[in-house]
């Protein structure tokens, strides 16, 4: 672990209790919880709803005070009044005030860094034209979209140049072309020496742009470290070879296993984020871990499923419930499992891709909802584990 | 200081969007236009000029009290509800500072709407006082009795007790004092000693109605101590209308005057025209008539004055005396008359009331006729005489309709200390107080409570500040000591102390009241609201509130 000065924000112990007015235990958020955010590093906090992202960040910024044990940042309290003009925070919720427009609500943010006018106009049109917003900059802000609230949102958050960026949730209602922007703007900061602490339920967006992640569940830390390591599946050998023929594919899995083929490349293949973190949440509900926040949903609820004296028309609604019920039922089992979760991952995002590819081809009478749905089930059937990893070379081959 | 100005800017205009300013002016306004059609005085002008100074100071205080202590919890209360506060947090600004920002805001507000409110309130009374009054009476009571300071002096209250205890020992060396006990132990069946208890209470009461009642023929006296030289002379000009020489070669001389000039002259009261004296012969509304004995209108400055010739008129001060008479067979009105003396020191009597000698120097006599039941106020020209600052006021009862009684808190004097305008200020000034109080109080409730509690809160402190007196009085408080009250009793007595503790007085500090009998507001008390209900109070209620906001966890959801 690193020294306090060596780290952005450090906490120790960091354990909340939430009391009811007679002071008896109702939930604890956050149980020792040990962090270490050192500079130009991207921090992903991670975990399910309730599991105590929120409390840790409120406590980092002074808006909680922690139970048991210590936050430092920048080795100072966090109620600290001088080290926040480092920081710059972005809550869950925009939480901005209604009745002014994009540009008073920067500007009032602004003189509370007391950043001189001249510099204040120059940042808040910069800002403005940053998070694309410069054409609604007179509006009050009550009236955006979400969306957009969330832009200025973030526009207020960096205002002073922080040190330390405090994230919650930063992609949430912001469309793929700002997400993309968000993450570009992420990656610029760090390269400008920056830390940036982000908690998110977008696992790609966090995949995509952190080094380091923690996840939490029940407000205990389930585990933590650069985000490679940890999608690293060291049991697992990924073989990357040339084009085979059938021939060679035939014979491969019994030469494997003597090792006969020249190996390109060998190494570990990458789990996505978002099985890694199921994983996790799904191991901890399995050891009954005790959390105040949200458990894995169980199917459909009973009475919305319901047989009994149901109106006339209610078969017709009951055979279209009963079919997304099915699916929705399936990813319970498989998600333990990764090696069945991994291929169900890849479809969907075929699923995503292909379709695309297959239907500048053919002629616009085709209907295009009939070759998703056969596509994915006769790939998922066919396929191997050397087939998804070939996958490239095949789609070129068809 | 930056961060607080910027929170206050920030406050203010947030008031501004939330068109808290106009809704104020709105309802103001309303309820100005309103007032013409509620207003049901005497049907004088100056009765109307009371009524509108009297609803719109009043109106205007309790609105804006209200808009303060709405505005100030919610935007903090709110802040936290709506989570606005998590960002503010985040910025480098102490959370007193925040807290102190917003009530700063607030009370910028306040200043800008009681500037707004105060304004047409003062411009809208001076366009009532220009309008044409209904006689001369009425003119002289808009300008001397409503659009001026007047300071009030009450007169020495004889010392009843020590009046009966005389009374008593009279009694007791005639050898009747015993009789009279006995009586009491067997008519009522009483001890010794609660008998003479019981004697005593009832001979200071006898005492205290004889010397606050005169049978027809009798008099009353009251003492006024210690009345400052009343110096203060009204200058301004008017234009001659007519010269005349009367009989026994004395000269009229007829001048028009601005109306409120005319209103600081007194009927037989001295005048001086281009530095001559002179005494006002005859009053109407806007002109008058000056009369010069014989030695002075020979002088050059009267003596060459012709038609439309401007001349220079200096109205002497007046002192007025104030009463409420009530007659013992309910009779509406009583002839009597008022006499005014000086006295040196050594005339002034201990006791005052009936026993007091009459001195000789009688300064003037009012003979006329007065309304009973109301309060009633008679004017006359300062006497130069008074510089010993003494005053005996006589009340003759004329015969034959009936006894009268007037009570000695019932009887004041009034001089003209300073002018309206700068009253008004004062007064504003007063309102001004409570309203920065209210901010803080506000603010306070607002940092640790939820919008509707705090309100609820701040609601029933505001009314239980502005009954207390009241209640006080109601509850018979500070008339028997604390042992002898009944345990109900008792806790009114804690809660109205507790009460004056944490609330200024807000019935001191009401200055309608005032402005419509045109009474001064002495800088003392404005000094006195500013230091309690500013510098101690407020500072009292922003502290524990930024105490409060400093350990409070503001993430945590308040229910």
């Amino acid at each position: 672990m690193a020294t306090t000065s060596d780290s952005v924000v450090q906490t120790v112990g960091l354990t909340k209790i939430f009391r009811d007015f007679w002071m008896r235990e109702k939930v604890t958020a956050v149980s020792d919880l040990n962090l270490n955010i050192a500079p130009r590093e991207v921090f992903g906090l991670l975990g399910p709803n309730g599991s105590g992202k929120s409390t840790t960040l409120k406590m980092i910024l002074g808006l909680l005070f922690p139970t048991k044990g210590r936050i430092t940042i920048f080795g100072k309290v966090p109620t600290n009044v001088a080290v926040k003009a480092r920081i710059g925070f972005l809550p869950e919720e925009s939480n901005l005030y209604n009745f002014l427009d994009a540009r008073e609500t920067l500007d009032f943010y602004g003189r509370l860094f007391h950043i001189p006018r001249a510099q204040r106009i120059k940042r808040i049109d910069m800002l403005l034209e940053m998070v694309g917003l410069k054409g609604a900059a007179y509006r009050r802000v009550g009236e955006y979209s979400k969306g957009m609230q969330r832009r200025i949102g973030l526009a207020q958050a960096l205002i002073n140049d922080p040190d330390l960026l405090i994230l919650d949730e930063p992609t949430s209602g912001l469309d793929p072309i700002g997400t993309r922007q968000f993450k570009d703007l992420i990656r610029t900061l760090v390269h400008r020496g920056k830390s940036i602490i982000l908690s998110s339920h977008l696992l790609g967006d966090v995949e995509d742009v952190c080094d380091n992640v923690c996840i939490l569940y029940g407000g205990k830390l389930q585990t933590q470290g650069k985000i490679d390591e940890l999608l690293s599946r060291k049991e697992l050998t990924q073989i990357t070879t040339d084009k085979l023929d059938d021939a060679t594919l035939a014979t491969i899995r019994q030469t494997l296993e003597k090792a006969g083929r020249e190996l390109v490349e060998v190494g570990s293949p990458h789990d996505k984020l978002e099985n890694l973190f199921l994983r996790i949440v799904e191991d901890a509900q399995r050891h009954h871990l005790a959390t105040g926040g949200a458990l894995g949903g169980a199917g459909v609820a009973e009475f919305l499923t319901r047989d009994g004296a149901q109106p006339e028309g209610a078969a017709v609604i009951e055979s279209l419930v009963a079919k997304p019920e099915k699916k929705t039922e399936q990813p319970e089992p498989i998600s333990p499992q990764p090696e069945q979760v991994e291929p169900k991952t890849q479809v969907l995002q075929e699923l995503l891709t292909k379709p695309q590819q297959d239907a500048a081809p053919p002629t616009p009478t085709n209907k295009p909802t009939a070759k998703p749905t056969v596509k994915p089930s006769q790939t998922q059937a066919d396929r191997s584990v050397i087939d998804d990893l070939l996958g490239n070379d095949k789609e070129s081959g068809e | 200081m930056k961060n607080i100005f910027a929170v206050a800017r920030h406050t203010f205009s947030q008031c501004i969007r939330m068109k808290i300013a106009v809704a104020f002016i709105l309802l103001l306004a309303g309820c100005l236009i309103a007032l013409p059609y509620v207003m049901t005085g005497d049907g004088t002008l100056a009765g109307n000029i009371r009524t509108f100074l009297s609803y719109s100071v009043s109106i205007t205080g309790i609105l804006l009290s209200i808009v303060t202590v709405l505005v100030t919890v919610s935007v903090v209360a709110g802040d936290i509800s709506q989570k606005h506060i998590y960002l503010i947090i985040a910025k480098p600004l102490g959370r007193w500072e925040y807290l102190v920002g917003r009530w700063l805001g607030v009370v910028v507000l306040n200043a800008l709407l009681l500037a707004i409110a105060a304004g047409s309130i003062f411009l809208f009374s001076q366009y009532l006082r220009e309008k044409q009054a209904r006689n001369y009476t009425d003119r002289r009571i808009i300008e001397t009795e409503i659009f001026t300071a007047r300071q009030e002096q009450s007169p020495i209250i004889p010392n009843y007790k020590q009046i009966a205890a005389d009374q008593k020992e009279i009694f007791r060396k005639r050898g009747l004092l015993n009789s009279f006990l006995e009586a009491y132990e067997s008519q009522r069946g009483l001890t010794r000693e609660k008998a003479e208890e019981m004697f005593d209470k009832d001979l200071e009461q006898q005492v205290k109605e004889g010397l606050s009642s005169a049978r027809p023929g009798g008099a009353l006296f009251w003492m006024f101590k210690g009345l400052p030289v009343i110096g203060e002379k009204t200058r301004g000009a008017g234009i001659v209308e007519s010269v005349d020489v009367e009989e026994a070669r004395r000269r009229l001389i007829g001048i028009s005057v601005p109306v409120w000039l005319g209103g600081r002259l007194v009927p037989r009261g001295p005048v001086t025209i281009n530095g001559v004296d002179g005494v006002v012969a005859r009053l109407e509304k806007g002109r008058f008539l000056a009369v010069f004995n014989p030695g002075n209108m020979q002088r050059g400055e009267i003596a060459n004055l012709k038609d439309g010739d401007k001349v220079e008129i200096q109205a002497d001060p007046t002192i007025q005396l104030r009463y409420k008479v009530s007659a013992g067979n309910g009779a509406k009105s009583l002839k009597r008359t008022i006499e005014f003396y000086s006295a040196t020191e050594g005339q002034v009597p201990a006791g005052g009331g009936k026993s007091m000698l009459v001195p000789k120097l009688r300064i003037k006599q009012l003979p006329g006729e007065g309304p009973t039941g109301t309060m009633t106020t008679v004017t006359i020209a300062a006497p130069e005489e008074l510089s010993n600052g003494n005053l005996i006021v006589r009340y003759v009862n004329k015969p034959p309709v009936s006894s009268v009684s007037i009570r000695s808190k019932n009887v004041s004097l009034l001089y003209r200390v300073g002018g309206f305008t700068g009253n008004f200020i004062r007064a504003v000034i007063l309102v001004f107080c409570q309203l920065v109080f209210l901010s803080a109080l506000g603010v306070f409730m607002g940092s640790f409570l939820s919008f509707p509690v705090g309100v609820l809160s701040c609601s029933v402190l505001l009314a239980s500040g502005w009954i207390i007196d009241w209640l006080s009085d109601a509850l018979g408080i500070g008339k028997s000591s604390f042992g002898e009250l009944d345990f109900t009793s008792q806790m009114g007595v804690v809660v109205s102390y507790v009460v004056k503790v944490i609330m200024p007085n807000f019935t001191e500090m009401s200055p309608s009241d005032k402005l419509v009998d045109g009474l001064n507001i002495p800088w003392r008390n404005v000094g006195s609201a500013v230091l309690w209900s500013i510098v101690i109070r407020t500072t009292f209620y922003l502290t524990v509130g930024c105490l409060i906001f400093r350990k409070r966890e503001l993430a945590r959801v308040q229910v």
